[in-house]
C-alpha cells in the first residue's frame, strides 16, 4: 500500500531517528506501534495479532504491496516514520 | 643485531627471518585445527592464505596439497606418541649467536571456518521463508502442503502466489505486458470495487495497484472466495480465476467448480470493478461456461475438487498462448485469448489434466527457484572469496564467475552471509551467525545423513560437539567418527 498521505511524511527529520511509529491495519482496526529500526517485525506481527486475538499463521502482512517477512526490520524495508503494514487474512481453497 | 622493532620497520629482514623460520615460507603455510575429537592437518603452496577458486593469469606455482585427518583416539594429547614430543625437545638450536633472536615458527592457518558457505547447505527445515519473491513468499509447511492430499491441505494463498509469480517470471511477462496480480491484489481490488472511493481522493492509497495495473494488456487475478471474510479465522475454500484482457477491456471469469450466480462470480465481478475504478477504464465482465470444470478423481480428503491447480494450469495454457501470439505477431488472435470456446471443458481431459502432476510441478518449480537464489548467493560469496585472496597480488582470475563480480552489490551487506577470515586467520563471528549458525550446522548434518547410506550410517555416527573451534563462537561443529562400540 502506498504511503501517499502519510501524517508524518513532512518531517525529514524523523527519518534518521531511531524509532518509528507504523500503523498495522486490517481494513477493520488501526493499531500504532512504536518500534526500533532494527527490530525485527515478527514482535510486532505477533503483539498485533495477540492483540487482535488472531492466530499469526493465519494473517499475511503486507507492505507496499509486498509480503513482509517476519525477519524484516524496518531498515530493510526502508520503511519511515508513519508508514502502514496491511493485514490480509489467510486464503485457503481446493487443492 | 636484529631486534624486533628492527624486524617490524625492515620488511626485508623480517622476510629473511622468516625464511629461516621456514623454508618455503610462501608455499607451504601450514592449517591445522584441533579438537577433543579430531586433528586435521593441511599443508598446502599457493601465494598466501587460502587458495582461489579459479585458474588464474599468471598461472599460481604448482601446489601441492597433503591433508591429514586423525580421528579421536589419535588426537587425544595422552595418546600422542611421546618420542614425537621428545624429538622436538631435542631438536638443535639454528641460531649460532645468542643474540640472535630466537626463530619464530610460522603461525599456523586456521582453517577456514564451516559456517562461511552455510548457504550451500542451507535447507529449509527450521526457517520461517523457504522462498521469498519480489512480492510473494512461501514457508516449508506451504511448500509441503502443496502436493499433500491430507485432511487439512488446502492450497494456501502463499503457494498458489509464488507459483503464479514463477509462471510470470518464466514466461517474462513484466517484458511483455502480462501482470500476475497475487491473491491480496486481488482483495484490494475486491475492496475498492465493494466500497468503493472511501476516502475520496480518487484511490490515492492505490498507488501500487494503479501502477501495477495501467498500460498492461492482460492481468491474471486469482480470486477466493474469502475476499468478502475479512474479519473471520479463515478466508475462503475456492480459487478461481479472473484474466482481464485489456485489448478487448473485458475481464474472463474461469472457474473450474462453475455454478449460476454464485459467490465466487460475484466476487469475481467485484474485483472487475474495483479494477475498472482503480485502473479509470470501464472494463466488461464475462463468464466463461465452457471453462474446464475439475474432475472429482482428484479429491484430497474434505475438498470438492481441484481449483487451485485448475488456476495455475488454465494460467499456464493461456500465458502460454498469449505469449506465442505476441511472438507470431497474431496481434488479432490477441482478441481472443481467454475467450474459452464450447467443448474446452471436455478438452481439458483429453490434455491429461492431472491436479497432482499439477501440484508436483508447482511444487519443483519452487524448489528449482530455491536452488536457482541458493545458487546465486554461493556464487557471489565464491567470488567475493576469489576477489580477497587475489587481492594484491597481481594474479587476476581466468574465469571469473557468474557475472563477474559486479553481481556482489545485489547483497549490500554481503558480510552478514559469510564469516569473515581476518588477515591472522581469525573467524569473526557475525551478527547472523549468532543467530542462525547452531540450526544450520544441524541442518547440514541432516544433509550429511541423508547422504550416508543406511549401513554407513550404522558405521559411523553424526554429533555434535563445542570443542572451542572459537573460543568467542558459540556454534557447535560438526565432528564426524567412528563408533564407539
Amino acid at each position: 500500500m502506498s504511503d501517499q498521505g502519510s501524517p508524518n511524511q513532512h518531517k525529514p527529520e524523523d527519518a534518521g531517528s531511531e524509532h518509528l511509529n507504523i500503523k498495522v491495519t486490517d481494513n477493520n482496526n488501526e493499531v500504532f506501534f512504536k518500534i526500533k529500526r532494527t527490530t525485527q517485525l515478527k514482535k510486532l506481527m505477533d503483539a498485533f495479532c495477540d492483540r487482535q486475538g488472531k492466530n499469526p499463521n493465519s494473517v499475511r502482512f503486507l507492505f507496499d504491496g509486498q509480503r513482509v517477512n517476519p525477519t524484516d526490520n524496518p531498515d530493510s524495508l526502508d520503511m519511515t516514520d508513519g508508514d502502514t503494514l496491511e493485514v490480509h487474512q489467510e486464503q485457503i481453497g481446493g487443492c | 643485531m636484529p631486534s624486533t622493532h628492527l624486524l617490524k620497520n625492515n620488511p626485508e629482514l623480517k622476510e629473511n627471518h622468516l625464511s629461516s623460520a621456514s623454508g618455503q615460507s610462501r608455499t607451504n603455510r601450514v592449517l591445522r585445527y584441533v579438537s577433543r575429537a579430531i586433528t586435521v592437518h593441511a599443508t598446502r603452496g599457493g601465494v598466501a592464505g587460502l587458495p582461489p577458486t579459479q585458474p588464474t593469469r599468471p598461472s599460481l606455482r604448482d601446489r601441492r596439497y597433503t591433508i591429514d585427518v586423525h580421528n579421536a583416539a589419535l588426537a587425544r594429547p595422552e595418546d600422542f606418541p611421546v618420542q614425537h614430543l621428545v624429538r622436538a625437545l631435542n631438536q638443535p638450536d639454528k641460531s649460532c649467536m645468542e643474540v640472535d633472536l630466537p626463530i619464530q615458527n610460522m603461525n599456523y592457518l586456521k582453517f577456514p571456518h564451516p559456517l562461511r558457505h552455510r548457504e550451500l547447505y542451507r535447507v529449509c527445515k527450521g526457517e520461517s521463508t523457504f522462498l521469498e519473491l519480489e512480492t510473494s513468499l512461501l514457508t516449508w509447511e506451504d511448500l509441503v502442503l502443496i502436493t499433500d492430499t491430507g485432511q487439512h491441505s488446502w492450497m494456501q494463498d502463499s503457494s498458489l502466489n509464488v507459483a503464479l509469480e514463477l509462471l510470470g517470471l518464466d514466461f517474462d511477462c513484466k517484458e511483455h505486458g502480462i501482470v500476475f496480480a497475487n491473491s491480496f491484489s486481488g482483495q484490494v481490488l475486491w475492496r475498492v470495487g465493494n466500497y468503493g472511493d472511501v476516502d475520496g481522493n480518487d484511490y490515492a492509497y492505490h498507488g501500487d495497484e494503479k501502477s501495477l495495473f495501467r498500460g498492461k494488456d492482460f492481468i491474471f487475478i486469482p480470486i477466493n472466495d474469502g475476499y468478502h471474510n475479512e474479519h473471520g479465522d479463515i478466508g475462503g475454500t475456492h480459487w478461481s480465476l479472473l484474466v482481464v484482457n485489456m485489448i478487448t477491456k473485458t475481464a474472463h471469469y474461469i472457474d473450474s467448480f462453475l455454478r449460476e450466480q454464485s459467490r465466487e462470480m460475484e466476487i469475481g465481478f467485484t474485483v472487475t470493478v474495483g479494477l475498472s475504478r482503480i485502473i479509470g477504464e470501464h472494463i466488461g465482465f464475462e463468464v466463461e461456461w465452457f471453462a474446464p470444470q475439475q474432475f472429482e478423481h482428484n479429491l484430497f480428503n474434505g475438498d470438492c475438487g481441484a481449483c487451485a491447480p485448475s488456476v495455475y494450469y488454465m494460467s499456464f495454457v493461456l500465458v502460454d498462448q498469449i505469449r506465442r501470439l505476441q511472438d507470431n505477431g497474431f496481434g488479432e488472435g490477441l482478441r481472443m485469448v481467454a475467450q474459452l470456446p464450447e467443448g474446452m471443458g471436455e478438452d481439458f481431459r483429453y490434455w491429461n489434466f492431472n491436479s497432482l502432476h499439477v501440484r508436483r510441478r508447482m511444487q519443483k518449480r519452487i524448489l528449482e527457484e530455491k536452488a536457482f537464489q541458493t545458487n546465486t548467493l554461493a556464487q557471489q560469496l565464491t567470488a567475493k572469496h576469489d576477489q580477497e585472496v587475489l587481492q594484491d597480488t597481481g594474479v587476476e582470475a581466468l574465469d571469473p564467475p557468474l557475472d563477474n563480480l559486479d553481481c556482489l552489490h545485489e547483497f549490500d551487506n554481503i558480510d552478514d552471509h559469510i564469516d569473515q577470515a581476518g588477515e591472522s586467520g581469525e573467524i569473526i563471528e557475525t551478527e547472523a551467525t549468532k543467530q542462525t549458525g547452531v540450526d544450520e550446522v544441524e541442518n547440514y548434518a541432516d544433509i550429511f545423513m541423508e547422504i550416508l547410506e543406511e549401513e554407513d550410517k550404522e558405521k559411523y555416527h553424526v554429533g555434535f560437539q563445542d570443542d572451542g573451534f572459537e573460543d568467542n563462537v558459540d556454534v557447535k561443529d560438526i565432528i564426524v567418527g567412528e563408533d564407539e562400540r
